[in-house]
């Protein structure tokens, strides 16, 4: 399992422990995440969510922040 | 890149634990000083913005799209495929977010990721491993509720730039060291989380962790 290999050749069964979900769908595949590792599209359950950073993550922010 | 930026503008203290990198005012310095040249650059670097699902984006920004507050971020880092293994780190989970169920439930989700085994939609790892500055009791507390095992200090494992010298070891270094006097170093207490821990309990006791109502 390298990055030679590809994460997209990888497939994820889903599944749930309580409230958690793995999802199966592989990351952005137009985006070179350079990682050894299949990188999974998102980590969530039902109270938090991970997502890999992409250089063009920030173009979706918008601020809610009543500060700014 | 901007929602985590600016989410974590206004609390630069999230960065003093957190090695060389950090605290950020633009984009352009997050890129520069941390992205590109360590998770863009490194194959054992993962790096995930972290979005807590239960407040509303107002409590710092959102992104479309999402549900959801950003509340800071967390690694894979020091990856091996051949030797299966990686460690969680870089973990920054800003002030609003702290003393909640927001970053065990990321750990536990990076850690199930890690450890449980590709039949189950995981990578299959014999370890998962942990380090923390030696004075950052708050994240070694973390590690060891989520079932790491303290291993050991590694002495002068980290050498720190001069705006974070009060996270340093106390200690000046000698004269004619290469980095200087204003570069001070640090003492890294290292946790394992390996594939048996996660067999024999472990598991359980991170879904236990992660159900707890903060």
């Amino acid at each position: 399992m390298n990055k030679d290999q590809g994460f997209i050749q990888v497939k994820r069964t889903l599944y749930s422990i309580h409230s958690l979900v793995m999802v199966a769908q592989p990351a952005s595949e137009s985006y070179d995440f350079n990682f050894c590792f299949p990188v999974p599209s998102k980590l969530e359950n039902d109270r938090v969510k991970l997502i890999p950073f992409e250089v063009d993550l920030g173009h979706l922010w918008h601020s809610e922040n009543p500060t700014d | 890149m901007e929602a985590f930026v600016k989410a974590a503008r206004p609390y630069p203290e999230v960065f003093k634990y957190l090695g060389a990198v950090g605290p950020y005012d633009t984009t352009e310095e997050f890129l520069s000083t941390f992205y590109y040249p360590l998770v863009q650059k490194e194959p054992g670097w993962m790096l995930f913005l972290l979005i807590d699902k239960t407040k509303p984006a107002s409590a710092t920004v959102g992104l479309e799209g999402e549900d959801g507050a950003v509340a800071g971020h967390l690694a894979y880092i020091n990856s091996s495929a051949f030797n299966l293994s990686t460690e969680i780190g870089y973990i920054c989970t800003l002030p609003p977010f702290q003393r909640t169920h927001v970053t065990s439930n990321a750990v536990g989700l990076m850690m199930h990721y890690a450890l449980d085994l590709p039949e189950k939609g995981g990578l299959g790892l014999r370890r998962v491993f942990w380090q923390a500055n030696e004075l950052n009791k708050p994240s070694r507390r973390l590690a060891e509720r989520m079932g790491f095992k303290f291993e050991g200090i590694l002495r002068w494992d980290r050498v720190l730039p001069p705006h974070k010298k009060a996270y340093g070891t106390g200690t000046v270094v000698r004269e004619g060291d290469p980095k200087g006097k204003d570069w001070v170093g640090r003492h890294t207490a290292m946790l394992g989380h390996c594939w048996d821990d996660w067999e024999e309990g472990g598991k359980e006791q991170v879904d236990a962790i992660m159900a707890r109502v903060a």
